[in-house]
């Protein structure tokens, strides 16, 4: 039997590993790990090597389904395309802001192009946003302003061949991306030093020369400390920082008062590690920083990222090779999903929908101008149906029913939509809800690109064709909108939505054509025309995307009574805990594929609450016992795991399982510039209970989350679900 | 028939587990109880996977009461046939790299674990009893002519296969850097 082999890029994290899907006779059965691509070089993770059985899954969804006498049953695609096209024309009549879309980080960067144009140009309305909402945001709103963009600065293969100090901070970096924490391995073996800044003992900290324990919330009086020591001991530059950034002066003045005795008595971080890592990241003569969720997932995640952009500007540690800033994207295609213009306030390639000036050139290629206000939040939209803004929702790839925060209020809003469709490749938690459900491509069914975290725009291949009716996305929302009598989506492949992107946004992805995707190993934007080899290190020279081509320091001054870690929901006497959420490297997200591949499944089956010895001494709790974790918002059961990975006061729970969907405990507080909940922090408390109550509880959320209507497809017609 | 087994470096293990998964698919494919063979151990340096050494005089082999484990060649195997799940080798064993692991045998997926490979936690002690019990441990993939699968997919080459070539190079190394620490410049032509 004759095995095909296609060479692709990884589906799961945003660190973009390359691979060959072996296919024999239509059907995934191996991968192999690229030797040539620049950032994995020949590895993968589990995920990548084994994560592949879901798409051959016979739970795939095959036909659209739309929802008569409460249940959801098989339909044709001219069935279901004319029952939303009726809805939404009438929507768009009414209102258009009352159409909201939350856009897949899992799609090709032609199917995000293709939902927020739908959003824009059909719908009329900016309500378009996607999973970087819930990650990534107080990266655009901290670094836009400070730097000129929130991407990666240098590539990733950087870390491992050049940079001399790497600091971690807020970055599970070995579970959530593998194959960046591979390449600080290799920096380590060749005598690079390593800061861990972290609450949880993770591989990463235990491999540090300093681990720096900060507890939950206590980034920025660790990091302005950081930048005090600096100043005290005559480790910055200050000539070189007023001629490359504006804003010196405050920000010093503001760094006065952080001295490291104040720092310890706020985070207990000792003086001396401090001042170690310090003077390790300031008199490297290059340096990194790489962070993830643990500095955004804040009510102050925007000041989190604004704190870390000054102190990588004053040291100067930007614009050099292995010198910059990492915030590592968690999604295959979150930073494409963003270029592309999934954000309700930015048109693809960051034009601000209220520049009147750049937007001309979309209104040109559009035939129509793209709405100027800007749109909803994803985090609004449960408010938002609330309050009867918004009465139809688009979900395109993606599962918010358990991604949260705080799903409780989400469940209850979806209630009072008069339509929800989603758009998926399995019947996910959200899909249950729905009024129509979509089927669509997975990644290996189609053509494509998808941007990693380094800008590295690659070529995505299709392996095996979909499942029954399911189709690519691009090519779901062109036919709707042909279906709602729109013209603006004439294309017959990705490459044409491409080529539409090039012309829009060519200071970006001019250069970058399919053709030389094809061969390469993917182009880093900005890459303005064809001969341009694309851009691996951005600011060279400290040249800023900033209007004035400056870096804006912006001091991130605190509460001058805060005596404790800066988080909305303390800790009490009621709930004494702080519950923090992440994820671990053999599952992914909401565990929609990757419960279903059966190794990944059996290595991480259920879900592991950490505690500290210490509290599970006081709360009676011991290794492996049934346990009840709750907050003001709801309870879930699950098995206690008492490890030192977490500090005293401090439990971590994933959220991978519907059996103990922690986004039920999680609230709504946000940051108020971007809009991230704050998911890293919940006041919670634990309890140990019987087996016969944790049945009864995880019988309570197979019911909540209608766990019984996923099933097989040959199986489908003989379900009797509600 | 020199020996050969595995060690890890414990510098470079990321604790990704993808050395486990490659164990359990590629003794699954084989017909076997598909447990991980390595136990990914927690330490205050990190995690470590960790594996039988292939003894040559190998205590598990020793004390198995159905012969169940022999020293075959360079490998020590188990025959999962013959092994009644006693538990007396995972005694005996020096570097605790045998484990008792329960299976059962499900319609949709085959042979399915119920433990937590991470923190080995039963489901509910009545379904254990339903299972059979098995010793599980590293027999070097010695089925598979690329040598073993966990050294082939760890991303940061964690793993090494060490053998008796190997031992005497390290060896050789060791000796001449004693030498050189005690007066003697140089390595012979």
């Amino acid at each position: 039997m004759t095995v095909h082999r296609v060479r692709t890029i990884c589906p799961y994290c945003g660190v973009g590993c390359g691979l060959y899907l072996l296919v024999e006779q239509g059907r995934i059965v191996g991968v192999e790990a690229d030797p040539e691509h620049p950032v994995s070089q020949g590895g993968l993770c589990l995920k990548g090597y084994y994560g592949y059985n879901h798409v051959g899954d016979p739970r795939r969804l095959q036909t659209p389904l739309i929802r008569k006498d409460g249940m959801l049953v098989p339909a044709t695609w001219n069935e279901a395309l004319n029952f939303i096209a009726e809805h939404l024309i009438r929507v768009r009549r009414q209102d258009p802001d009352a159409f909201a879309l939350i856009a897949s980080a899992k799609g090709t960067n032609e199917d995000s192009f293709a939902a927020q144009k739908f959003a824009r140009v059909v719908m009329g309305t900016n309500n378009v946003d996607c999973c970087a909402r819930l990650c990534h945001a107080p990266s655009v709103a901290g670094l836009v302003p400070t730097l000129g963009s929130a991407a990666t600065t240098n590539t990733i293969e950087e870390i491992g061949s050049v940079t001399e100090t790497i600091f971690i901070i807020g970055s599970n970096t070995s579970e959530c991306h593998p194959l960046v924490a591979a390449h600080v391995i290799k920096a380590r073996e060749r005598g690079a030093k390593l800061i861990v800044a972290d609450p949880r003992h993770t591989e990463m900290a235990a491999r540090a020369d300093i681990w720096l324990r900060v507890p939950v919330g206590g980034n920025i009086p660790l990091i302005n400390g950081i930048m005090h020591i600096l100043m005290r001991d005559g480790l910055i530059n200050t000539i070189r920082v007023n001629r490359m950034a504006a804003g010196f002066d405050a920000l010093a003045a503001n760094l006065a008062e952080w001295t490291p005795e104040r720092v310890e008595n706020i985070t207990g971080v000792p003086r001396a590690d401090l001042q170690a890592a310090a003077h390790l990241y300031g008199k490297a003569s290059t340096a990194a920083i790489l962070y993830a969720m643990g500095v955004t997932q804040f009510a102050n995640g925007t000041e989190n990222v604004l704190a870390l952009a000054n102190l990588a500007i004053i040291t100067g540690h930007l614009g050099r090779s292995g010198t910059g800033l990492f915030p590592l994207r968690g999604q295959n295609n979150i930073q494409g999903t963003c270029d592309m213009g999934c954000l309700p306030d930015f048109l693809p390639g960051y034009v601000h929908v209220g520049s009147s000036q750049k937007q001309t050139r979309f209104s040109h290629v559009w035939s129509v101008k793209p709405p100027s206000k800007p749109g909803i939040r994803a985090t609004e939209i449960s408010e938002g149906i609330m309050q009867g803004k918004i009465r139809v929702l688009y979900v395109f790839g993606a599962n918010p029913v358990l991604s949260g925060p705080d799903t409780g209020y989400l469940m209850k809003a979806l209630e009072r939509l008069d339509l929800l469709i989603v758009q998926d490749i399995f019947l996910t938690e959200t899909a249950r809800l729905a009024g129509v459900v979509l089927p669509a491509a997975c990644a290996a069914e189609k053509d494509g690109t998808f941007t990693n975290t380094e800008r590295r725009i690659q070529r995505v291949r299709m392996a095996v064709p979909p499942p029954g009716d399911a189709r690519p996305d691009w090519r779901i929302f062109s036919e709707l909108a042909r279906e709602m009598g729109s013209s603006a989506f004439p294309y017959r492949s990705p490459e044409e939505i491409w080529g539409e992107i090039r012309l829009l946004i060519p200071e970006r992805f001019g250069g970058v054509a399919y053709k030389r995707l094809n061969d390469g190993p993917g182009i880093l934007w900005p890459c303005p025309d064809e001969a341009h080899p694309g851009t691996p290190i951005l600011y060279s020279d400290n040249v800023f995307l900033t209007p004035s081509g400056k870096a804006q320091l912006k001091p991130v001054p605190i509460d001058p009574e805060q005596t404790s870690a800066g988080i909305v929901e303390k800790p009490d006497k009621d709930y004494p805990l702080v519950l923090t959420t992440g994820r671990r490297v053999y599952h992914y997200h909401t565990g929609t594929i990757t419960r279903k591949e059966w190794v990944l499944n059996q290595i991480g089956p259920e879900e592991l609450v950490e505690i500290n010895p210490e509290d599970g001494r006081r709360k009676g709790i011991r290794n492996g016992d049934l346990i009840r974790v709750c907050t003001r918002r709801g309870l879930i059961s699950a098995r206690a795991w008492i490890t030192d990975r977490v500090p005293p006061g401090t439990i971590f729970m994933t959220f991978h399982f519907w059996e103990a969907p922690v986004n039920e405990l999680t609230g709504r507080a946000q940051d108020p510039v971007c809009g991230i909940p704050e998911l890293k922090a919940s006041a919670a408390d634990i309890k140990s209970i019987s087996s016969v109550d944790a049945r009864m509880i995880r019988r309570q959320k197979k019911e909540r989350y209608l766990v019984s209507l996923e099933v097989p497809v040959n199986r489908r017609n003989v379900t009797k679900g509600d | 028939m020199p020996r050969q087994f595995i060690i890890p470096d414990k510098a470079k293990c990321l604790g990704c587990c993808t050395c486990l998964a490659a164990c359990m698919l590629t003794h699954r494919e084989e017909g076997a109880v598909p447990c991980p063979r390595l136990f990914l151990t927690p330490t205050a340096q990190g995690s470590v996977p960790l594996q039988c050494r292939q003894c040559d005089q190998a205590p598990c082999a020793e004390v198995c009461p159905v012969h169940a484990i022999e020293v075959q060649g360079e490998v020590v195997v188990l025959n999962e046939k013959k092994c009644v799940g006693c538990g007396i080798c995972v005694l005996a064993c020096p570097i605790g790299c045998i484990e008792i692991q329960a299976a059962r045998q499900t319609a949709a997926t085959g042979i399915t674990l119920t433990t937590s490979i991470l923190l080995p936690l039963t489901r509910s002690e009545q379904d254990e009893k339903k299972m059979r019990k098995i010793a599980v441990k590293c027999n070097m993939c010695y089925f598979r002519p690329e040598g073993p699968a966990c050294v082939k997919v760890c991303p940061t080459e964690a793993l090494r296969l060490v053998d008796e070539e190997d031992i005497r190079f390290w060896n050789l190394q060791r000796r001449q850097a004693y030498a050189s620490s005690i007066g003697f410049q140089g390595a012979a032509e």
